[in-house]
């Protein structure tokens, strides 16, 4: 994984990820490392989502953001 | 020696002509010049103006003997001071009466009040009009009157029941105001009212920015008492006095020419009180609802800062929230969604590799030649058209579940 991959950039490369399977350009070859790529780029947005959810609550201590 | 009179003959003479033509008393109208009580009997001076000139052109000594004196007191109770003073115009019924030593002289048994009120009025009249004609009738009503009243100059009498009143209706006042008064004495009738009045005014408009307002008072009198303030000198000076003055001169139906050109008049001293009382009461009054409508209108802008905020904070608690459940909700349809079409992919391949498959298998020679098809050879080339076919070669056939060969004609 690139280290400059962000929550946009990863999520734009994951949109791509399912325009190039829908397309269906991509072949069969390609697929299992495009599904193993989509996996990683899910797992970092679904991480850097939690990372942010965090970084609120501890702006709002008294909780007052409701999740 | 002539023919002559003694000079008591010659006054004899004269008493006897006048006694003969004045047999009965006349009404005379006139000016009392001076007048002076002693000893129950009063003793005056009567003149007579030249209209245009106004020089004195007639005068003549007159006498109330105590006699008269009594009756006039009964019948005109305390107007009587008020008829009997220097610049009255008077109508009296008088004896005309000559004495031999003492000259000439008028006995008044008599006077007509009326005249004098008359005269009072028509003076009061002459007194407006040339006041409006110098344009000054309304100049004190003009300045613009302070929405409080408080610092007052008072013109009046020290002991004057009408100057107590006023002050004492000023303490009394029920909401504890505060009202700093100078008062700058002066007569309130009789022949110093004038001066002393004009004085009074004088030297408070040297200090006027020291005071909101002037109040000129008196208590009740009869109509002749007040009749003083119907003046010109007090009327112009109250007029171009350059503060408000007011004033409360007498009782209810009394009118002066001040309290005509004054800025506000008032009909008793106490009525100038509650005047002074009632506009500092309403300022007040003004002020507290003032006071109240910001409070309000404060209170309301801030409640409705309250509710904006609180509606702000309410979307910002829930908008990160709503943004990270939609990233959520949109990265798992991605992934899931390229998992399912990648699973799209993978079936159709198998299944096209499954006809395919198919195909082959049907296309295998054991199928075919099961079908009832054979292949024929000759010297191991399989023979696949006509041409080919020699007659003479030997042939092999085979079949689908065994080769049979023909011997050839060689």
């Amino acid at each position: 994984m690139s280290k400059k991959l962000n929550y946009d950039s990863a999520y734009s490369e994951l949109t791509q990820i399912l325009q190039d399977i829908q397309s269906e350009e991509t072949g069969l070859e390609q697929l299992s490392e495009k599904l193993k790529r989509a996996t990683e780029l899910a797992d970092f947005c679904r991480q850097r989502l939690r990372t942010i959810e965090e970084e609120i609550q501890k702006i709002h201590p008294d909780k007052q953001i409701e999740f | 020696m002539r023919n002559s009179y003694s000079l008591y003959e010659l006054n004899e003479y004269i008493r006897r002509v006048v006694a003969l033509n004045f047999s009965e008393p006349v009404w005379v109208h006139a000016e009392i010049a001076q007048v002076k009580e002693v000893r129950g009997n009063v003793y005056l001076d009567l003149i007579h103006h030249e209209e245009s000139s106004g020089e004195v052109d007639a005068q003549i000594a007159a006498n109330i003997w105590f006699k008269s004196f009594l009756f006039l007191k009964n019948k005109l109770g305390p107007l009587l001071p008020s008829i009997l003073c220097a610049g009255s115009q008077v109508l009296v019924k008088a004896q005309v009466e000559f004495h031999e030593r003492y000259g000439i002289k008028l006995i008044i048994e008599d006077i007509d009040p009326a005249y004098t009120i008359g005269q009072m009025e028509i003076n009061r009249q002459k007194i407006l009009l040339r006041l409006q004609e110098e344009g000054l009738t309304e100049k004190n009503k003009q300045i613009a009157i302070p929405r409080v009243l408080q610092k007052i100059a008072v013109i009046s009498a020290e002991n004057a029941a009408g100057y107590i009143d006023f002050i004492q209706h000023l303490r009394e006042n029920p909401y504890g105001y505060g009202f700093p008064i100078t008062l700058f004495p002066a007569a309130m009738q009789g022949q110093n009212t004038e001066r002393e009045v004009c004085a009074a005014l004088d030297t408070i408009r040297t200090k006027a920015a020291e005071f909101d307002c002037v109040v000129l008072i008196r208590g009740g009198g009869s109509k002749m008492d007040l009749a003083w303030f119907d003046n010109f000198a007090i009327g112009a000076a109250i007029a171009r006095f350059p503060i408000p003055v007011l004033t409360g001169i007498g009782h209810d139906i009394d009118s002066t020419v001040a309290d005509i050109v004054a800025g506000i008049s008032c009909k008793t001293p106490t009525a100038v009180a509650d005047f002074l009382i009632q506009r500092a009461g309403d300022f007040e009054s003004e002020i507290h609802q003032l006071t109240r409508m910001i409070i309000q209108e404060v209170t309301r802008t801030v409640r409705q800062s309250e509710l904006q905020l609180q509606q702000t904070t309410q979307l910002l608690r829930l908008a990160p929230a709503n943004q990270l459940r939609e990233g959520r909700m949109l990265v798992d349809h991605c992934l899931s969604s390229i998992f399912q079409k990648a699973g799209f992919l993978v079936d159709r391949h198998h299944h096209s590799l499954t006809q395919f498959t198919q195909t082959l298998q049907l296309l295998h020679p054991e199928h075919v030649l099961k079908r009832g098809f054979a292949i024929i050879r000759q010297g191991n080339v399989i023979v696949s058209n006509a041409h080919q076919f020699h007659k003479q070669t030997s042939t092999e056939i085979e079949f689908f579940d065994g080769k049979i060969t023909i011997p050839g004609n060689e």
